[in-house]
């Protein structure tokens, strides 16, 4: 099992520095960034500065969007990260959601986003990609024929299918085991479908942490689900409430949610944050099934559990408060049951 | 007299973030990334890894333009990098040149480079700002109301109106001294009319230099009048061959240059590589009149007389060969003379 963190980007910088270095040594495997340049500040130049600071650690946003920046634009911040970093740039792709909503534009569609994989695989090898009708192809020759690994966010069958196309991997934006699995199998059977050996496959599974009380932690993370509850708004939208295509588990508790789709009932500008009044209908028992909360026992015990679904990396939302600390727990009384050496 | 450097942001990492720690102790003011993300590399990732490493000098792009990213995808980068600098940012912005043309998109008009440059301000200092391609109006709660610093870079009437009627600064891709004056007479001269008080307004040329023999100096630097041409070819196009509104010593070098302005007679993948087939029409003369080329004797006199022309800052673009060393004699032989 991996383990990997999440800075939301408001942090201050030296803090952020000083949290990668304390989990490069606490064998954390990854850093990612939520992209979400308006509401947090831009991420890409945090993460050049924190690669300066660290030899092993890898990086990538999780997760960006073919929306918010031109693709040559986004390929090039990409191909120079990889340089800069020798190699240990990751990018997570979603369809768009705080970043686009927050300036009133769309998310795309599974299609854009596909093609927007590929064109940032074909990019950063050094390929000639045309895309949107540009007058002329797009080809950088500085890349070092980088390969680039791509992980792609979904939830809705659609999204899913179009991961285990694309992706060399998936990004689970919630931790209850069951629901890792259907998504994780979703993916790699639309992969194998094409005749692609999905033995490699990756599934991260994504949500905030809390080693501590109980009661304490779900105060602390309750915002999640309501953020989980937008993309499961659209998939109620979309596929219907009584759909078979989705399991009950996941679209049963946005019922008490106000509004249709992730544009109604949710105010972005207090996106993520803590005390929130988007997380007005969200239960304990779906706070506790989607996030990590309790005793570092419990940790492991639903870490192993989210392993045998077949979740090969697990990562830490980093921004419930008392980052170091949650961050030194798992380095010291949770990795080490993950990891052989 | 202010020195900066400016990198093509095609050297390695470590090379990069070696030289600007080496500009910042021998007494440089500004590392300066050009922004030309196809042809190079992103500028910004490596703006914030050379920050990281120094804690004087001030970072910037020469020059970024209105068209290659959203606008709020560009302020909050800027704001982002001055976040992290403790306030060492400031833009440079053009029309749009390399970054544009080699994917086949055409540069700005002058009007949106001005909405460009209200907008950036505005959203960087931390105010709401609606523009035709955000629905929503943006606003940026985390930039700790930061003024950044804008310098626009211009040749023709027009642009150089922009310049000191929006700027903080003119950016001059040029070093012979009588241009220069000429240029930022208008600027200045545009900022006036406005009521604005000029007396603070910043003038840089940039250009390559060679320290040693001329001959070399010479075949080193000639690619830079040929990068210059495609931007004089453009106002040749547009004000006409015989216009009053241009001095001749800006135009005359380009009358054996092939096609009509900077789409024609240029080839962008080749865009200031030395030795390209771009410079077939650059002669030598024209070469020394906008580069500084020759013992750190020459380069000191120029530099007087750059400043008598009203320049307050000059900029080395570092781009073709012994970027190490042409700091180091400038640091040694050089700067002392304006210190």
């Amino acid at each position: 099992m991996e383990f990997a963190f999440t800075f939301r980007g408001d942090l201050d910088k030296n803090r952020v520095v000083a949290i990668c270095r304390q989990a490069e040594a606490a064998d954390f495997d990854y850093a990612w960034f939520f992209d979400s340049h308006v509401l947090w500040r831009d991420l890409y130049p945090q993460m050049a500065v924190a690669m300066e600071h660290t030899s092993k650690l890898r990086f990538g946003p999780c997760v960006t969007n073919p929306q918010i920046r031109e693709w040559s634009v986004a390929g090039s911040l990409f191909g120079a990260l990889a340089l800069q970093s020798d190699g240990r740039f990751d990018l997570g792709v979603g369809r768009g959601d705080s970043s686009v909503r927050v300036v009133g534009k769309r998310p795309a569609t599974v299609a854009r986003m596909e093609e927007f994989c590929s064109a940032m695989k074909d990019l950063l090898r050094g390929r000639s990609i045309q895309y949107e009708n540009r007058p002329e192809p797009v080809r950088f020759d500085w890349t070092k024929k980088y390969d680039l690994p791509i992980w792609v966010a979904g939830y809705g069958p659609k999204a899913l299918a179009a991961a285990g196309r694309v992706g060399d991997g998936l990004i689970v934006q919630l931790a209850e085991p069951s629901l890792c699995r259907w998504m994780g199998d979703a993916a790699k059977v639309s992969g194998g479908d094409l005749g692609r050996d999905m033995t490699k496959f990756r599934v991260m599974a994504c949500a905030p942490v809390w080693v501590g009380e109980r009661r304490i932690g779900l105060a602390q993370t309750k915002w999640f689900p309501a953020l989980v509850g937008n993309h499961v708004a659209d998939i109620v939208k979309w596929y219907g409430k009584d759909t078979i295509e989705v399991p009950k588990a996941l679209t049963s508790y946005v019922q008490g949610r106000k509004g249709s789709g992730a544009d109604e009932g949710y105010d972005y500008q207090q996106h993520t944050q803590m005390d929130d009044e988007n997380s007005y209908y969200v239960g304990d028992e779906t706070t506790e099934a989607f996030c990590l909360i309790g005793s570092p026992e419990d940790h492991i015990e639903k870490l192993r559990k989210l392993e045998a679904a077949g979740v090969t990396q697990f990562n830490i939302y980093l921004c419930s408060g008392e980052e170091e600390r949650q961050i030194a727990e798992y380095g010291e009384h949770i990795i080490p049951h993950f990891k052989k050496n | 007299m202010e020195f900066g450097i400016a990198f093509k942001g095609d050297l390695s990492h470590k090379r990069t973030l070696a030289i600007a720690r080496q500009v910042e102790a021998g007494g440089f003011d500004y590392v300066w990334f050009f922004d030309s993300h196809i042809i190079w590399s992103d500028p910004y990732t490596q703006i914030a890894a050379c920050m990281q490493h120094t804690d004087r000098v001030r970072f910037g792009p020469l020059v970024t333009n209105p068209k290659v990213r959203d606008w709020s995808v560009a302020a909050s980068i800027f704001a982002t990098l001055n976040r992290m600098s403790d306030g060492r940012m400031d833009m440079a912005v053009g029309r749009g040149d390399s970054s544009m043309r080699v994917m086949g998109k055409k540069p700005a008009n002058l009007a949106t480079l001005t909405e460009f440059v209200s907008a950036i301000r505005t959203m960087v200092s931390g105010e709401s700002y609606k523009y035709e391609k955000s629905p929503n109006p943006v606003f940026m709660d985390w930039t700790e109301g930061y003024e950044l610093p804008i310098w626009i870079a211009a040749y023709g009437p027009k642009a150089l109106k922009v310049a000191g009627e929006q700027g903080d600064g003119l950016i001059i891709q040029l070093a012979d001294p009588g241009l220069c004056q000429w240029f930022v007479e208008q600027a200045k001269d545009a900022g006036k009319a406005t009521g604005r008080d000029m007396s603070n307004y910043r003038a840089l040329a940039c250009a390559p230099v060679w320290i040693g023999d001329v001959e070399t100096g010479v075949r080193q630097t000639s690619w830079f009048p040929a990068i210059v041409g495609n931007h004089v070819a453009d106002i040749v196009e547009k004000y006409g061959k015989e216009t009053d509104l241009v001095p001749d010593s800006l135009t005359q070098f380009i009358e054996t240059r092939k096609g009509k302005g900077a789409d024609e007679g240029y080839d962008y993948r080749k865009h200031a590589v030395k030795d390209s087939e771009n410079l077939y029409y650059v002669n030598n003369q024209v070469t020394e009149s906008f580069c500084l080329v020759g013992p750190p004797e020459v380069h000191v006199e120029k530099l007087k007389m750059l400043e008598a022309a009203g320049v307050t800052q000059f900029t080395i673009y570092l781009t073709q060969g012994d970027e190490e060393r042409l700091v180091a004699e400038y640091v040694d032989k050089v700067i002392p003379h304006f210190r």
